[in-house]
């Protein structure tokens, strides 16, 4: 039986891997329930042993790939706070936003034969439930877009920078247009705590979306 | 507590935006007609 521990050098990186990879899902499964495109660019595909809707648009795919290319340096080194995928109208104001709220143990010693298989547990659970979500929230005004936004600090952006160049995919501060959601109604989603990271998902949703 | 200079929290986003609806949608109707095309062929 292998036991890692957070100074161990991969460690960082195997966490990012998985959280990206499952924002990667995320990401497709909310455009689709929330119909921000056509129903027509996904396809029904198999993640965490359910059954998701991923996009088989290449650009789009494309962008969600690059958007997480340059997340994935500060979730490895524990700076991504929260990663919130923001719903817009026409007007870029900001509908619904759904945020993955990350926080990572600052030491421990897990045992990675039980690892990956009580993760991907715990990870179906939040695809199932945003796989259902429409149910909790109110439809979104036609013509709606996303955009991306990572919460994290000053100092920690410079673990970005590289990966932006090479992916020549620029990042800049938010707007408070589009941070900021007046009357707004929280609806919690769902809470996991494992031994490599804690997650919690709620969305924000405007009062009035019209 | 003071944040310690250059560490205060900040929210980024990507500076490019996704594809927009309108291109998503002519991609996907010549994608139909693509399908439609070649289904037409192989029963030709």
């Amino acid at each position: 039986m292998t036991t890692l521990t957070r100074q161990d050098l991969n460690f960082g990186q195997v966490v990012a891997d998985i959280l990206c990879e499952f924002l990667e899902v995320a990401i497709h499964l909310i455009l689709y329930v929330r119909e921000v495109y056509p129903s027509g660019i996904f396809q029904k595909k198999k993640k965490y042993n359910v059954p998701v809707q991923m996009s088989c648009h290449p650009e789009l795919n494309q962008y969600i790939q690059d958007t997480l290319h340059c997340v994935k340096p500060l979730i490895e080194k524990n700076d991504a706070e929260k990663v919130a995928v923001v719903i817009m109208d026409k007007e870029h104001h900001p509908v619904e936003r759904f945020v993955f709220e990350i926080s990572q143990p600052p030491l421990l010693s897990i045992s990675s034969d039980t690892l990956l298989s009580h993760v991907e547990q715990l990870l179906r659970a939040f695809i199932l439930k945003i796989s259902v979500c429409d149910a909790v929230l109110n439809s979104n005004p036609p013509g709606c877009s996303f955009t991306v936004l990572v919460h994290t600090r000053e100092a920690a952006t410079r673990n970005m920078e590289k990966v932006q160049v090479i992916k020549d995919f620029p990042w800049i501060v938010a707007d408070e247009q589009e941070v900021h959601m007046p009357d707004s109604r929280l609806i919690p989603l769902k809470t996991m705590t494992s031994d490599i990271v804690k997650m919690q998902l709620y969305v924000e949703e405007r009062a009035q979306k019209t | 507590w003071a944040e310690p200079a250059g560490d205060q929290k900040t929210v980024l986003m990507p500076c490019r935006t996704p594809p927009s609806l309108d291109s998503v949608r002519l991609w996907l109707e010549a994608r139909k007609q693509y399908q439609l095309l070649q289904r037409a062929r192989e029963e030709a």
